[in-house]
């Protein structure tokens, strides 16, 4: 993490405090419009009425913006699910795989058991959770007693998850007809939607008001606290007493838990049956999400929107222009590398930082008594 | 100067920021000798043979080498100019063979890029017979003894051509029997023509092997000295230095007999699986200062390591306030544990978070409300520490990794001091830390002993040892070879003492725990 | 009934967020909605915009291509696409079945196509199409019987299912008209995903004699194409032109045009025919199936039997040739199509 997104605010919160975390994600947003304009310009089109149709096809008139809150509904639980993780020191790139895994719980819990309503979704999300929770605890486990490098776990536990429930959807629970998927689930399982154009349902409710949880767990309570000094130094935190170990798995597990409700907006909201390879990518854009979020929960909801907005105007750019969808996905890519560079430049620094330190440790310390 | 100087240092300064490592050093080595450079740790040594090897680069001075001023951009070229560097810590690839690793950056070539192996492995045997050092060349590395690979690093040098060859510390990886083999190498290679630079603070292996020796204090060659001219008495006290011990304004120890620190046959291995502390045994009681003395690299850190629960021992025990420790730093702390780690970048604070949470980390439960942090008291009892400990610079939001070394400790000094904690394990207390900030930090060591705690001071730094404690353990190789009042003694002893030179030590100044006697003779007044 | 009404007034909202459409108004303006897996899937997605540049060259349409990111994605790319001045919207996936149908509710004037789905009609403003595959498989069938050296040809199913095995029954009734001594053999790997089950199954027909064989199995398939290229005998692809995937060694390709298909659906807008409801069948006769010719098969198949598919076609159109579609036929039932030919075993024997 490098430094400027290291700028606490805890319960002090000052016009600097709210104006230096923004700094980082806006650079990279803006250097991506102006790179994308350019690319626009040499693709013939005007830049700015390029710019204006994503704006106005993402956010002005309702069909559109209740498009954007669809696009954006995964995108704040991965997003969260990533942020926790990472902030607390724990690289958990197997967002993917948990929220597949959740999605596949949520799939059979909804077709599969029989309840009222006010049982029936509470039990489907519970399976997600769950689901995500077991699939990230493999990861954690790996890490903690045996200190294998999580991040090729989760790595390599997102196709594994793919696979799985592709078995489990093309030939175990697969529903009668072309398509591979789990039967439909019951109408009890479902999330309303409310509206014809947009699918965006009852879980974006629950991942906005899990962002505010999260928001509220990080800056106010002695667990957030914790998380973050484990995050930023591991053997400082373990050395006051934190239980990083312990902490690590529950972390892991919120995160891999919170990946999976994800699972279960797809599935119950938007899908309403699990569906083969039904996610185009959201657990790895919830790695660019919490990126671009400083790994704050306030911040996944933001960039998570900017996400959904791109994705959103997407559909009536290739409408109105015939430009592909690849453009936005360029765009996102940029804001994705610059954030990657902004941040390997701000590891190396620290990394040179620290060796000079150790260099002064080693050699010089005792002259200046 | 004489035509078979090889290598002539004149006038060097190196300056890490505002603070500068080597002050003006001028050193000369000759053709076909073995050159010992010897000093305490972060005297400046392998900072000197950095600049030397290209690694580093001078701020000012000349380097000369063959008579011929150079200035390194970095090793590669050292390494074209005839200078070899075998480091503490061998660079070697564990998965090939020895003379892969030989060739490694100097490859012989066939045609067409084609790499010719069979040359490499007949050269290797070749050169590696030509000085006795008996090596197979298809050997993996990684099944080599330790002994084996530091002749692998040699012969890469010599396979380049070495005509300087730096030695970093060869020994200290090395069984006696590993260790007379490689004197044995040096002297081959010093007939040979080679000129040797070897490293050390060991003073038994200086007299053993080198020529001449060149003592460095403080980031200056004090002296350089022939080995015939010099024994080891003198070398240590230059080495020491006799420089105006900072004393503390205290009281004489009014230590009770309630052990705070207690530690029986401890038996720990460092990171490469070697015995770092071997069957140590020693206390620490409520109203004393103990200074714990000793080259660095004899089992300090794996010590404090094993009381702040940091570390695992193999055997022995080790008790807090009366409570048995464990390898937790949670429970270690709870029994009455302060612990100031000399790591404060690693350990001792988070460099990237705020002041006033680096203040609060280890007092979370004070401010615990059911699972809330009252994050405002936090604040302000932060604000205040600031303040009470006069932290320089400090703001509560502030990076704690934009104060200085000094008001970083004091940072440390300030959350560990206010934990109710009844005995104080101090490491490196003054490291990087200025002459104001010493003594306010040692001001509040004496102060806490005063109200009966018990504080174990850990330092390289032998001025720092005699202005706080009131007794002194020597450690050397992972055990307590003196037990010492500080009235009583001297820096030349002690200096001794952490040279292993008076090993083995009498027996009841190392036997296990600290005999009544001892204890005794402690408080006589 | 909310959301309908939500949807109309939302509808309201969407135009005024879109402004103005950017398109002349006497131009005839198609948007094509892709499956997720968009454009350059070499497969029904990029067959459809074959369909969308013929209709631009014959009739001017301009049209425009959406493409989706995931299933969730269809209803709204439809929803926000419908009233907004396109003649009609062209859906190429299955799955987008139910979408289209709420969307098709909510804009009762707006045209809607969907291609390739089954025979119930989705609603008075849609028109969707049958592909009738059997008729596709009963040539490749034809094919397969005039080019195998050894009599002995195979079939390779995904799955012992009636969808699949509707294939398996084009697909030896063209056989044995052809000629009526070859042996077809017929296996079902029971995977679609699995290419090393498809290769496996693929060698044992191969050991049997068989030497060109018909994959039917998703993308199993590709185990099958591979065991071709390997023993360098044939395969048959399906669906799509799979020619490309071992040059050479894949015969030809049993393809559903949904090209033809949609194409049909623009040309009957510019004709002011289009009838809302409607199912379409595409068969031989319609262009709705093909073998698919191109550089990666060129020369495969004698000239003689390419001349045959216009022979086979004007039979079907006249309905002198009836090619037996599974559903119609009964368990155990011993003769099947016009001219009757006796059923495989598999059907003959089934109780």
């Amino acid at each position: 993490m490098s430094a400027e997104a290291a700028v606490p605010t805890g319960g002090h919160f000052s016009l600097a405090g709210l104006v230096k975390p923004l700094l980082q994600p806006l650079i990279a947003v803006a250097i991506a419009v102006v790179v994308g304009g350019l690319l626009v310009l040499s693709l013939g089109e005007n830049p700015f009425e390029i710019y204006w149709l994503l704006i106005s096809g993402s956010l002005v008139g309702w069909p559109n913006f209740l498009v954007t809150l669809q696009m954006m509904s995964p995108l704040l639980f991965t997003g969260l699910a990533v942020a926790i993780s990472f902030r607390a020191g724990l690289w958990n790139i197997g967002a993917e795989g948990q929220m597949i895994i959740g999605a596949l719980f949520a799939g059979i819990a909804g077709f599969a058991v029989d309840l009222p309503t006010f049982l029936h979704i509470p039990f489907c999300l519970a399976a997600a959770f769950l689901g995500g929770l077991l699939w990230a605890l493999i990861p954690a486990v790996l890490r903690v007693w045996l200190n294998v490098n999580e991040i090729v776990v989760c790595l390599m536990m997102n196709p594994i998850a793919l696979l799985f429930s592709g078995y489990v959807s093309t030939h175990l629970l697969k529903a009668p007809g072309p398509t591979n998927k789990l039967p439909d689930i019951a109408e009890t399982a479902v999330l309303p939607t409310f509206s014809l154009y947009s699918q965006v349902n009852a879980g974006f409710i629950i991942g906005l008001a899990l962002c505010l949880l999260f928001a509220a767990i990080n800056g106010w309570t002695k667990k957030g606290f914790e998380w973050k000094i484990m995050g930023l130094a591991p053997r400082f935190a373990y050395y006051g007493g934190i239980k990083v170990p312990l902490h690590a798995v529950v972390v892991m597990m919120i995160s891999g838990g919170i990946a999976g409700l994800g699972g279960a907006e797809q599935v119950l909201g938007e899908y309403r049956a699990f569906y083969d390879n039904f996610s185009p990518g959201y657990g790895f854009d919830g790695i660019a999400v919490a990126m671009l979020a400083n790994f704050n929960p306030i911040g996944v909801v933001l960039a998570a929107f900017l996400f959904g907005a791109l994705n959103g105007g997407s559909a009536v750019l290739q409408m109105m222009t015939g430009l592909s969808k690849y453009l936005v996905q360029v765009l996102q890519f940029i804001i994705v590398l610059i954030l990657a560079a902004q941040f390997t430049w701000g590891w190396l620094r620290s990394r040179k930082n620290a060796i000079t330190a150790q260099e002064d440790r080693l050699e010089p310390e005792t002259e200046e008594s | 100067m004489s035509a078979s100087d090889v290598v002539e240092i004149t006038g060097v300064v190196k300056r890490f920021g505002d603070f500068t490592a080597i002050h003006d050093a001028s050193l000369t080595v000759r053709k076909g000798e073995v050159h010992a450079i010897v000093g305490e740790n972060g005297a400046g040594k392998s900072t000197l043979m950095n600049i030397l090897y290209g690694l580093l680069h001078r701020d000012a001075g000349e380097v000369k080498l063959f008579q011929e001023s150079v200035n390194f951009s970095g090793p590669a070229e050292a390494i074209a100019a005839g200078v070899g560097m075998v480091h503490q810590h061998f660079k070697l690839a564990p998965t090939f063979t020895v003379a892969d690793n030989i060739i490694l950056g100097s490859e012989p070539m066939r045609s067409l890029g084609r790499l010719d192996r069979e040359r490499a492995i007949r050269e290797t045997g070749e050169i590696s017979k030509r000085y006795g050092l008996d090596l197979d060349p298809r050997a993996i590395i990684s099944s080599l003894a330790v002994g084996l690979r530091q002749r692998v690093e040699i012969l890469k040098a010599l396979y380049r051509e070495a005509q300087v060859l730096i030695l970093d510390e060869p020994t200290a990886v090395l069984t006696p029997q590993e260790t007379r083999e490689l004197f044995a190498t040096i002297r081959t290679l010093a007939e040979n023509g080679h000129s040797i630079i070897f490293i050390t603070h060991k003073l038994r292996e200086v007299l053993a092997v080198s020529d001449r020796i060149s003592v460095m204090r403080q980031g200056r060659i004090v002296a350089t000295l022939d080995n015939k001219d010099v024994t080891a008495q003198e070398i240590a006290s230059l080495m020491v230095g006799r420089t105006v011990l900072l004393r503390v304004n205290k009281s004489k120890a009014k230590a009770s007999d309630e052990a705070l620190l207690r530690v029986d046959g401890l038996t720990a291995r460092g990171e490469r699986g070697e015995t770092a502390v071997d069957d140590l045994s020693l206390t620490v009681r409520s109203g004393e200062i103990v200074g714990l003395a000793g080259v660095q690299g004899n089992g300090q850190d794996e010590l404090v390591e094993c009381i702040a629960g940091l570390r695992r021992q193999v055997s022995g025990t080790i008790d807090i306030c009366g409570r048995r420790a464990a390898a937790d730093p949670r429970a270690n702390r709870a029994a009455g544990l302060a612990y100031i780690p000399a790591d404060r970048g690693g350990v001792g604070l988070s460099l990237d978070s705020a002041i006033w949470e680096n203040l609060t980390v280890g007092h979370v439960e004070e401010f615990g409300r059911g699972p809330m942090l009252a994050i405002r008291a936090a604040r302000q009892r932060a604000g205040s520490l600031i303040q009470s400990f006069d932290i320089r610079g400090a703001e509560l939001d502030k990076r704690a990794g934009s104060l200085s070394g000094g008001n970083q400790q004091k940072v440390q000094v300030a959350r560990e001091l206010t934990r109710d904690a009844r005995l104080v394990l101090a490491e490196q207390p003054s490291q990087g830390v200025d002459i104001g900030a010493i003594e306010s930090i040692h001001r509040i060591l004496v102060e806490m002993r005063d109200a009966g705690r018990a504080v174990f001071v850990i330092s390289a730094d032998l001025d720092e040892i005699f202005s706080l404690s009131d007794r002194i353990l020597v450690i050397y190789r992972g055990r307590i070879v003196a037990d010492l009042l500080t009235e009583e003694t001297d820096a030349e002893t002690v200096g001794r003492y952490m040279g292993g030179l008076d090993e083995p030590a009498p027996p009841d100044q190392h036997k296990p725990d600290t005999g009544s006697g001892d204890e005794a003779s402690a408080h006589v007044r | 009934m909310l959301k309908s009404i939500l949807g109309r007034g939302l509808a309201v909202a969407l135009a005024i967020g879109l402004g103005s459409s950017a398109y002349a108004q006497d131009k005839l303006k198609v948007a094509m909605i892709t499956s997720e897996s968009g454009l350059g899937d070499r497969s029904f997605n990029d067959m459809m915009v074959e369909g969308m540049k013929k209709a631009e060259a014959d009739f001017g349409a301009e049209y425009v291509v959406i493409q989706p990111r995931a299933v969730s994605e269809f209803q709204s790319a439809i929803a926000r696409a419908a009233g907004q001045g396109f003649d009609i919207i062209i859906g190429s996936s299955f799955d987008m079945i139910k979408p289209m149908q709420e969307v098709a509710k909510a804009f009762p004037d707006q045209k809607f196509g969907l291609v390739d789905v089954g025979p119930e009609p989705l609603g008075p403003n849609v028109v969707s199409t049958v592909t009738k595959d059997w008729e596709g498989s009963f040539l490749v069938g034809w094919i397969a019987a005039k080019t195998t050296k050894t009599g002995k040809i195979g079939f390779v199913g995904g799955k012992d299912i009636p969808i699949i095995h509707r294939f398996f029954i084009g697909y030896y009734y063209g056989a044995k008209m052809a000629n009526p001594d070859v042996e077809v053999f017929e296996s079902y790997s029971g995977t679609f995903t699995d290419p090393a089950a498809g290769k496996e199954y693929t060698l044992a027909l191969i050991n049997e004699g068989s030497d060109i064989n018909y994959a039917v199995a998703g993308s199993t398939s590709a185990g099958v194409i591979d065991a071709a290229k390997e023993t360098n005998t044939f395969a048959i692809g399906v669906d799509s032109n799979q020619n490309y995937m071992a040059p050479g060694n894949v015969l030809t390709s049993m393809m559903k045009r949904v090209d033809t298909q949609a194409y049909d659906m623009i040309k009957s807008i510019a004709d002011g025919d289009f009838k809302g409801g409607e199912v379409l069948y595409y068969g031989l006769a319609e262009d709705g199936v093909a073998a698919a010719m191109d550089e990666y098969n060129d020369g495969l198949i004698a000239e003689d039997v390419l001349a045959d598919v216009d022979m086979l076609k004007q039979k079907i159109l006249t309905g002198e040739i009836v090619v037996p579609n599974y559903f119609d036929l009964e368990p155990g039932q011993k003769e099947m199509g016009k001219p009757p030919m006796a059923t495989p075993p598999s059907v003959a024997d089934a109780k």
